[in-house]
């Protein structure tokens, strides 16, 4: 129940960061989280079909509430929205389940690389973002549920494709210009939405040995000849989040919808720039639906004569909670205000701007596990048992933990702005660069 | 074209729990709760998509007014994003404390100023008082008929046709217009926004007046005044009716409760 009103709701969302539109956003986006997803956040998981519960709900926040279009831009019928309107978003629905925020928030990404090339000026992005739009933006902006991928991680190189050190070159699926066609071959795995994707924005290599000059990204509609995926994994939670190999098989596609060399890298080095304020965001969403359960739950259970809140011992641990809700949301909307203003900040790609989206990024999710487990011992056993809608945080938190390229990487990555770090995948005692 | 206007109202949420509500028994006023966000009065929330329904078969424009001493703009707005075309906020410190027929003074005055229309709707009551005085009374100070409790309206050559929710079914009646509806949760819930039609809403111009615009002597039309404020007390009490059957405890639970004078 987000009381915009209050002094103390005032002080997290300052108006220096979020106007007044974007107030109306997450004040939908948090009734639609306590309306659709409070009441069953217990049972996703065991909606493995997706057919009785996580379709449903996903339809009413991807068509009926049109954010499946949030990153489409407005002269193709999209909401184009800024990254704060974004980042308060998923810390609503973060809030009630990370598997469906995530969800969401991928199909936004994979449309940002076209929308990034399509507002800048360079005109070779421009024409290919168009080719893109022209073809894929109709079944986006429709009343028919839709999914979009970035499908970038593979079997030996996950978070060393997100590595801007090793230049493309750990890319293993490989892209080949024949004729007025691209033909991809290789293998992904892992990307969330990947198996139930209408567009895959696919990372291909044309050859790994040219680094930058050959990297290229491919947009690739489903279903298609030639690809093919593995079963969904089974995860600890997270069942609205699907994640699946994909095969490529000689898959064809037209010329336009490609683009390659280092204008292809910059846009992808500022594709993967755009998710840090949003998954921050997601990380303290979680945050905050646990730390909700615990109030409610501590306030209630009385041990040793009065409610477990009162105890000063938890009570430090609760208020702990509360520190870092209140440094990572202010961490996540001054980021995303600056991504918003880029012309002020400088672009999303910068060697400082990457260290600040890591920064904050890695602060936030490197947070969660170790402080819900905290909470998760206020409870006791209560707060394993699913139906009591704690445990299923601290396995959320363990996976905000780990994505786009994990805490490690953010480490490296935010370095880089006070040294030349060189932690690249290759050199001596690594990997030795494709010869 | 029809003009429809619909009176909206902005309550604390009714759906707060009940231990978030806090009064002041000796200034007989309800406390602000806190953490408890204001929203639109659900019932006026039906009358919005009753209206919306209306403009989906004929060719209408609707405007929400809607008064308090201060609104919050967002929660307003929402009528603009869903389809409404205009919105007139009527906002005055003077209008703190007010009741049911000064609000009705005031809404009256609003929609005389606003000029021409067919129809007007409110909300049965709001989910603050449950008093249900102002929709007939605005209907009462513009002299039109008016039809209460409504689940179902429709349209037609200058009349509208009512399905009036009753105890034990419902009945149908019929108005020339303008009149005034109140319409009741069983026509259904207000239809979401988009986050394009939010974002649309947001740029939309509105309305303001204030209590010098609408010429209504507020310190005269106050009638009623509160004599007490109190939270009723509730007593539970749990008894377990013994048995050795589930038959034989329901005969004594049936006995029980004629004791009780029950059934």
């Amino acid at each position: 129940m987000l009381d915009q009103t209050s002094q103390w709701y005032k002080l997290q969302y300052p108006e220096c960061f979020v106007n007044e539109e974007q107030r109306m956003m997450q004040k939908v986006f948090a009734d639609f989280t306590d309306r659709e997803i409070m009441p069953v956040r217990d049972k996703l998981d065991d909606d493995v079909t997706h057919e009785e519960i996580i379709t449903p709900i996903l339809k009413k926040l991807q068509v009926d509430l049109g954010c499946q279009k949030n990153a489409i831009p407005k002269d193709y019928g999209g909401n184009q929205l800024p990254l704060v309107a974004c980042a308060l978003k998923q810390e609503q629905i973060g809030r009630g389940d990370y598997g469906i925020s995530m969800h969401s928030a991928c199909t936004e990404w994979g449309w940002v690389p076209v929308m990034l090339a399509y507002l800048s000026p360079p005109p070779t992005g421009k024409a290919w973002a168009k080719a893109v739009l022209d073809e894929f933006a109709p079944r986006f902006v429709g009343n028919e549920l839709r999914v979009a991928c970035v499908n970038m991680s593979e079997t030996e190189s996950a978070c060393d494709i997100e590595n801007p050190l090793n230049e493309s070159r750990t890319v293993g699926v490989r892209a080949k210009l024949e004729g007025n066609e691209w033909v991809i071959n290789g293998n992904k795995f892992w990307a969330s939405n990947a198996g139930i994707a209408d567009l895959n924005c696919v990372v291909c290599n044309m050859d790994p040995r040219q680094g930058i000059d050959a990297f290229t990204l491919i947009y690739v509609p489903e279903p298609l000849p030639g690809v093919s995926h593995g079963k969904f994994e089974v995860k600890c939670g997270m069942q609205s989040d699907r994640n699946t190999s994909t095969y490529f098989d000689n898959v064809r596609v037209p010329r336009e919808w490609g683009i390659q060399g280092p204008e292809a890298w910059a846009i992808f080095q500022n594709t993967l720039a755009a998710p840090m304020p949003l998954n921050s965001a997601h990380a303290v969403g979680i945050l905050q639906g646990a730390f909700d359960t615990l109030l409610e739950y501590t306030g209630q259970r009385v041990a040793g004569g009065k409610p477990i809140n009162q105890h000063l011992s938890a009570a430090a641990i609760l208020g702990e909670m509360a520190s870092v809700i209140t440094v990572g949301r202010a961490a996540f909307l001054e980021l995303a205000h600056e991504y918003d203003h880029m012309d002020i900040y400088g672009p999303w790609d910068s060697v400082s701007m990457v260290a600040k989206g890591h920064a904050v990024h890695v602060f936030t999710t490197g947070k969660l596990p170790e402080l819900i487990l905290k909470g998760m011992e206020l409870m006791g056993s209560y707060g394993y048992v699913r139906e009591n809608h704690y445990e299923k945080y601290y396995r959320d938190a363990a996976v905000a933990k780990l994505v786009l390229g994990g805490v490690q990487l953010g480490y490296f990555a935010t370095c880089r702005q006070f040294y030349d770090l060189d932690y690249s995948s290759f050199g001596p005692g690594k990997l030795q660069k494709p010869a | 074209m029809l003009n429809i206007i619909v009176c909206a109202k902005v309550v604390t949420d009714p759906e707060a729990p009940v231990s978030t509500f806090k009064i002041d028994p000796e200034g007989r006023r309800v406390l602000p709760a806190q953490g408890v966000p204001p929203v639109l009065n659900p019932y006026d929330e039906n009358c919005l998509e009753a209206a919306l329904r209306i403009k989906e078969l004929h060719q209408c424009k609707i405007t929400v007014i809607s008064l308090a001493r201060s609104l919050p703009k967002a929660v307003v707005k929402k009528c603009l994003a869903v389809g409404a075309d205009d919105l007139v906020v009527l906002e005055d410190d003077l209008f703190e404390d007010i009741d049911g027929n000064t609000t009705a003074c005031l809404l009256a005055a609003a929609i005389r100023k606003l000029g021409e229309y067919d129809l007007i709707l409110a909300g049965r009551m709001a989910a603050d008082t449950n008093a249900g005085q102002v929709g007939p009374g605005v209907a009462e100070l513009l002299g039109i008929p008016s039809v209460t409790v409504a689940r179902k309206i429709e349209v037609n050559d200058g009349r509208v046709k009512v399905e009036r929710v009753l105890a034990d079914g419902h009945e149908v009646v019929e108005a020339s217009m303008p009149c005034l509806i109140t319409v009741s949760h069983e026509l259904g819930e207000l239809r979401s926004a988009t986050v394009k039609e939010l974002m649309a809403a947001q740029k939309q111009p509105f309305t303001t007046w204030q209590a010098r615009d609408l010429a209504v002597e507020i310190s005269s039309s106050k009638r009623s005044k509160a004599l007490r404020l109190y939270k009723p007390e509730r007593e539970v009490t749990c008894e377990i009716v013994a048995a050795e059957t589930p038959e034989e405890a329901g005969a004594n639970l049936a006995l029980k409760l004629q004791q009780l004078r029950q059934i």
